[in-house]
């Protein structure tokens, strides 16, 4: 039974067309992007039990947030330890089970939903959905390098750009399964006409004789409903906010998809090539493409392995670290100086955009390589990063002493360049390790690369936030020293001694204390940034050292024939 | 009981990475640097043991470090301790030869 999935019973028969294999890999990275639509779940699961608002024992979105970390983790290590599997087994068996633990991962993720289990959603989408993740990753990209060999970045790009575009069709799916399956709670009425108790900090209603916990909708609240509804009060409990079906109809379609791709794999018969296609000469041959091949584990033992290693870490370290903050600065800055230009729609479109960018940025760069080089296209990716993420401080700077579109402009423009390049910076590597270390073990290799985007997910974000916090805190300390110790306590209720306790409850934000400061002080909200894009700036300096001190692999580490 | 003796390991561990981050721009640049370090070294051990024919155990002290980490982010940043106390061992302890491998 096993034996169909086995690598001997894929080898293509003569005249097989090797683009079919194309939308094979493509529909697999198609359904694993969508991990990067996983925030579209943040508000549904937060109300699994309030539904229309968040009930006292819902899951808060601090607890959930890190499901997205998990599986990003547990791709880095599947893809890891999967690789060398991979290149044993071939990758319809790989893809399949990538498919099971994909669509298995949403249905033990949902039963964690419906259940009430919070860590049995952890283990379905963060680990279970995560191995599926990383082994989906790896499954085309040695196949497609095999089969491209005369356009490995063109190949590898075409699949990892599905990965890109993967949270953009899911964005059509997460939220329409999420409405049709949502069933709203109980309304009671107004709060004006139900009488509510409180106990232990939480609302309830005496109901035939038993209380029962509710939760109350505000104006504010109305906007984040999945379903219209009046103002008032709701009985836990009732309804169903969709969520848990959302997911397991999902899992369905993802493992029908992925199993049909993963059955579409053909890989190449040992020395096939394209037709009229000839490896070129060793003279002619750019010196950075080996004929040689080197095994998975003499990879790991080579300086080339730990150079791009850092190359792709740092790359998407730097564009987690302008992902993280696009958003907000696109908001918080040009939002408060280019109201009329910068509103809620402008942001929509702009986090619209970023994704498409970075897809693009992922086929087209790619290809781009095939020509330009390897080495070449990643110099191109930290020398013109370096500039774009030291000049987005100063165009934040201008834009709050002298608003100009001109600025706005600049930024959209720069941000988006950065997105293409961070795309590029994960279709690009498959080739370039191919490049480096020959076909044979590409797979394995790249899987065990992948560790360093698992790493840059999880200190990526740590250094972001730990940065933001810093940068707050310094900010805050400078408006003090400016502001008269008697008006902040009339503003505040509280002396400046404690301040810590005041910035720590929300109370005192930079905000706040703008609008007690003398006047003529500058917002130093725009600045907020500044060392985040210089530390992104600094990391691609050491990224473009390690590329550019790139050297073919000794000949010691080579497999001998 | 469970939860007395997570406490108790949690105090021995010490203060968590991010709450060891909170000074500077450079501190947090040497951090990013040192956990590439990590990684790349583990990856490096992994390599190593399985190029000499180390099997399922050479698994083993790779996958110690990865919980030495988790627990640093989650617990306290002195478990990484067993990152050196690791590599000293393992260069004493490792089998001399590694193989050809061969096409």
């Amino acid at each position: 039974m096993l034996d169909i999935l086995s690598k001997k019973h894929i080898i293509a028969k003569e005249g097989f067309n090797r683009w079919l294999i194309a939308p094979a890999a493509l529909g697999i990275h198609l359904c694993i992007g969508s991990v990067y639509a996983w925030s579209l779940f943040n508000p549904a699961l937060i109300k699994r039990l309030g539904v229309v608002t968040s009930a006292a024992d819902d899951w808060t979105l601090k607890s959930v947030v890190w499901i997205f970390t998990v599986a990003i983790v547990f791709l880095g290590l599947s893809a890891a330890v999967g690789g060398k599997w991979l290149e044993k087994v071939g990758p319809r068996m790989v893809g399949t089970v990538s498919a099971i633990c994909w669509g298995g991962g949403f249905v033990v993720g949902g039963i964690g939903i419906l259940s009430g289990q919070l860590w049995l959603l952890y283990l379905g989408y963060g680990v279970i959905g995560g191995c599926g993740l990383g082994l989906g990753y790896v499954s085309p990209v040695g196949t497609l390098i095999r089969w491209f060999p005369d356009r490995r970045g063109m190949a590898t790009g075409i699949a990892i750009m599905g990965f890109g575009g993967g949270a953009m069709i899911a964005k059509f799916m997460i939220e329409p399964f999420i409405k049709l399956f949502y069933e709203a709670p109980k309304y009671l009425g107004a709060v004006t006409d139900v009488e509510l108790i409180t106990e232990g900090g939480r609302r309830l209603v005496e109901e035939a004789g038993q209380l029962r916990e509710i939760v109350i909708v505000g104006a504010n609240d109305l906007a984040g409903m999945y379903a219209p509804g009046p103002e008032g009060v709701y009985l836990v409990g009732t309804g169903n906010v969709g969520v848990a079906q959302a997911f397991f109809t999902l899992g369905a379609i993802y493992f029908v998809i992925m199993m049909c791709a993963a059955f579409g794999y053909r890989v190449p018969r040992e020395g096939w090539k394209p037709e009229g296609w000839e490896l070129p000469a060793e003279d002619k041959q750019k010196s950075m493409i080996t004929q040689h091949h080197v095994h998975i584990d003499e990879a790991l033992k080579t300086p080339q392995f730990y150079q791009l290693w850092i190359v792709l870490c740092f790359n998407v370290t730097a564009g987690i670290g302008v992902l993280g903050v696009a958003k907000t600065m696109m908001s918080e800055i040009f939002g408060t100086t280019l109201p009329n230009i910068a509103d809620a729609a402008f942001a929509s479109t702009y986090v619209l955009m970023i994704s498409l960018f970075n897809m693009i940025g992922r086929i087209a760069w790619a290809s781009a390589s095939d020509y330009l080089g390897r080495k070449t296209t990643y110099w191109i990716f930290f020398s013109l990063g370096i500039i774009l993420y030291c000049s987005i401080p100063y165009t934040a700077h201008q834009v709050s002493i002298n608003p100009s579109v001109v600025w706005l402009v600049y930024f959209y423009a720069a941000t988006m360049l950065i997105f293409t390049m961070y795309g590029g910076g994960f279709a690009t590597i498959p080739a370039y390790l191919a490049d480096i270390f020959g076909t044979k073990f590409v797979g394995g290799i790249h899987g065990r690369l992948l560790t360093a985007w698992a790493s840059a997910g999880v200190f990526g974000p740590l250094a972001i936030t730990s940065l933001r916090e810093i940068s707050v805190k310094n900010a805050i300390n400078d408006l003090i020293e400016k502001i008269d110790p008697a008006v902040f306590q009339v503003k505040f209720g509280a002396g400046i001694d404690q301040l810590e306790q005041l910035v720590a409850a929300k109370t005192v934000t930079i905000n706040k204390l703008m609008e007690i400061t003398p006047s003529g002080t500058v917002d130093p909200t725009s600045g907020l940034y500044n060392t985040t894009m210089y530390l992104m700036a600094t990391v691609l300096f050491v990224a473009l050292i390690m590329n550019a001190t790139m050297r073919p692999v000794d000949a010691k580490h080579h497999m001998k024939e | 009981m469970f939860n007395e003796i997570i406490e108790k390991i949690d105090q021995l561990l010490g203060p968590t990475i991010i709450e060891s981050l909170t000074n500077n721009y450079t501190e947090v640049f040497i951090f990013i640097i040192l956990c590439s370090v990590y990684v790349c070294s583990t990856l490096w051990l992994y390599g190593d043991a399985a190029t000499r024919d180390m099997g399922t155990k050479g698994v083993v002290l790779p996958l110690v470090f990865v919980i030495a980490a988790a627990l640093a982010l989650m617990m306290g940043v002195y478990a990484v301790i067993v990152w050196p106390i690791g590599y000293i061992g393992w260069f004493i302890l490792r089998p001399k030869s590694s193989h050809v491998i061969t096409e």
